[in-house]
């Protein structure tokens, strides 16, 4: 399947979706001009309309080529550890927390050399601490 | 309109010799230089992620450091460009073309010089426009009802669609998105909730900063993540002094003028930018050119003109994007739209009124800009010997490092949990529909514009009895929409020409 027709059809699905959503939403009667659910409805149909287009005119690239981008493994795992970061980034100190992304980040990303690996993670941990902290007087979140 | 007072200069350039701000005015360049500089992070990224670092700065700090980032973003990315043939930013696109080329036969050096000057040209004559036309152009937009307003953001939306590179049905479709989530939260006239999922972080809508990370920085950085890494790898080059550019310069005045009108002229009009003033000066310069070019001259294999043309008319967007965004309070582009942000941040509400009331910060708004300039043009002739040495920060490095600069910015903006795992979100998903060549631009831009366009739209037909003929009985309104259709006509038949050529 092309690329285009898989995800025309998929935003002409979420525009019908979103169009329920905007039905929805509450009005007040009586109230002058267009209601709070007219623009959200157009948009929704713009997107039927426009998902339809794309999925009756796709272009060359098929759905496997875009999703081999999308499912490589190492983008998966840097798109996991990217959200692992930043869900507990509020919640974790954040010099032990940025020093152990960075870790795993640059051996995930192909960094191999001992040195590098116990210097990089510490020197921009404790460089960012120092700079949003004391540079930009910014109360990151610390284990006291 | 008058034009700044000379007192209101004197008094802005008072406080830009304050040696704090022209510090800061360095800070940025020399981030911008990097952002700009490194393959997939742009200047855009790069004033995203600095602008809530603003909220502890004064409006002189926070503006020399956001303007000095956006200068040496635009210039910064025809760097690689011009080494390793990767584009820093899609402005810098146009540049590579030549640019490489020269780089190949040794001609690096010359080849970066005439980057960074022409740089420092483009941005300095879009400044001086800046300050002749903004005025007049901001009593003219005091005529300005919601229905001009409404057609100006659908224009600028709509432009920002036509140009996005790939599908135009994407472009558009990436725009409703964008609007789409402009819509969540209160609404704005009615006051009722909308899209909000039981979040009450939501109530307030999805803020810009945050969105604009997700989009260009986290994004950028799975992509950067997914493709291959570029490979440095240079022939001997050779020095040259800096005045043998001006031979250069002085061959291709009228294409330096030229170049610098049309970069002005397209950053004026909403939701442009650096790229397609970039190609379409290349565009000219290579249809202007007349006669036989010296060896290794001709356009594609390394004309100086090919490098000046389009750096010329990408720095020149600066001045010119900071015009509807000073004047109508609508950005010009992406790095304005961040701007926008900066501004309010400092209690600035750019529109109509701000100049007439508030000149001294227009005008110290142009100095910065200028200044920028003419760091850019010191650093860039003084370090351009040694500025690959930015590429070669290896992105096993770079990459979680911005992954940091991210998460952290984010939390920065308001010390709240709910903006970092919105980033995290917004960016996994501008990643998926980046994989399926969804365009960026035009998502951010209509979640700046949506609301604008919404309240405009409701706020003119309450105030014209629900007649919607006065988009088009109106001259300006109407002038737009027409300006609005001839941009959809031109970009379809791109579109459908490039399908047909079996571009992708």
């Amino acid at each position: 399947m092309r690329a285009d027709r898989a995800t025309g059809i998929a935003t002409a699905a979420a525009g019908a979706g979103l169009a329920l959503a905007s039905l929805r939403i509450e009005t007040i009667a009586g109230q002058p001009g267009l209601s709070a659910r007219f623009f959200p409805l157009l948009l929704s149909l713009a997107l039927i309309g426009f998902g339809t287009v794309l999925a009756m005119r796709p272009g060359e690239r098929g759905a496997a080529d875009a999703l081999g981008r999308l499912l490589a493994p190492r983008t998966v795992l840097l798109a996991g550890l990217l959200l692992a970061y930043f869900l507990g980034f509020p919640h974790v100190d954040f010099r032990l927390w940025t020093w152990l992304f960075m870790l795993l980040a640059m051996l995930l990303l192909g960094s191999r050399r001992p040195v590098e690996l116990i210097a990089v993670p510490v020197a921009v941990s404790l460089a960012v601490y120092a700079l949003f902290r004391y540079g930009f007087t910014v109360l990151l979140p610390v284990w006291t | 309109m008058d034009l700044v007072s000379l007192a209101e200069l004197g008094g802005a350039l008072a406080r830009l010799a304050d040696p704090l701000v022209l510090g800061w005015v360095l800070v940025g360049v020399a981030v911008g230089a990097v952002f700009g500089a490194a393959p997939g992070l742009t200047a855009t990224a790069g004033v995203a992620l600095a602008t809530p670092l603003t909220f502890g700065l004064g409006f002189e700090a926070s503006m020399a450091l956001l303007l000095g980032l956006y200068c040496a973003g635009y210039f910064a990315g025809s760097i690689p460009a011009i080494l390793v043939n990767t584009p820093g930013a899609p402005g810098n696109a146009a540049t590579a073309l030549d640019g490489y080329a020269m780089a190949q036969s040794g001609r690096a050096d010359l080849a970066i010089g005439l980057a960074v000057i022409s740089s420092f040209i483009g941005g300095v004559v879009s400044a001086a426009v800046l300050m002749v036309f903004a005025p007049i152009l901001a009593g003219f937009a005091l005529e300005f009802t919601s229905v001009e307003y409404f057609t100006l953001a659908l224009f600028g939306l709509t432009c920002v669609a036509a140009v996005s590179r790939g599908s135009l049905t994407k472009g558009l479709i990436a725009a409703v998105l964008g609007m789409l989530l402009g819509t969540v939260g209160i609404d704005p006239v009615g006051g009722m909730s909308r899209f909000t999922l039981g979040l009450p972080q939501l109530l307030s809508g999805v803020s810009l900063l945050p969105a604009l990370i997700a989009f260009f920085a986290v994004t950028e950085i799975l992509a950067q993540a997914a493709g291959p890494a570029a490979a440095v790898n240079l022939p001997v080059q050779r020095s040259v002094r800096l005045r043998e550019l001006l031979p250069v310069y002085l061959r291709h005045k009228w294409l330096v003028l030229k170049s610098a009108a049309i970069g002005t002229g397209i950053g004026i009009l909403p939701g442009t930018g650096p790229t397609i003033a970039s190609w379409i000066s290349y565009g000219e310069a290579a249809r202007g050119a007349r006669g036989e070019p010296p060896k290794g001259e001709a356009f594609g294999q390394g004309a100086p003109a090919g490098v000046i043309a389009p750096e010329v008319a990408n720095n020149a967007v600066t001045g010119g994007a900071l015009v509807p965004l000073l004047t109508l309070g609508i950005p010009g582009d992406t790095v304005t739209a961040v701007l926008l942000g900066a501004l309010l941040i400092q209690g600035i509400d750019p529109g109509p009124f701000f100049i007439v009331a508030q000149g001294e910060l227009f005008a110290l708004l142009l100095l910065i800009l200028v200044a920028a300039n003419l760091v850019v043009l010191v650093l860039g002739l003084g370090l351009r010997r040694y500025l690959p040495a930015i590429l070669r920060v290896p992105p096993r490095i770079l990459i979680p490092i911005i992954g940091v600069l991210c998460a952290t910015g984010g939390f920065a903006i308001g010390n709240a949990a709910f903006d970092v795992a919105l980033i995290a979100v917004l960016g996994l998903a501008g990643f998926v529909l980046t994989c399926f060549g969804f365009p960026m631009a035009p998502l951010v831009i209509g979640l700046v514009l949506g609301p604008i366009v919404e309240v405009n739209l409701r706020n003119a037909l309450i105030a014209n009895q629900m007649d919607p003929t006065v988009f088009v009985t109106r001259p300006i309104s109407a002038a737009l929409l027409l300006a609005l259709v001839a941009v959809l006509v031109v970009a379809w038949r791109r579109f459908a020409a490039d399908r047909s050529a079996g571009s992708p």
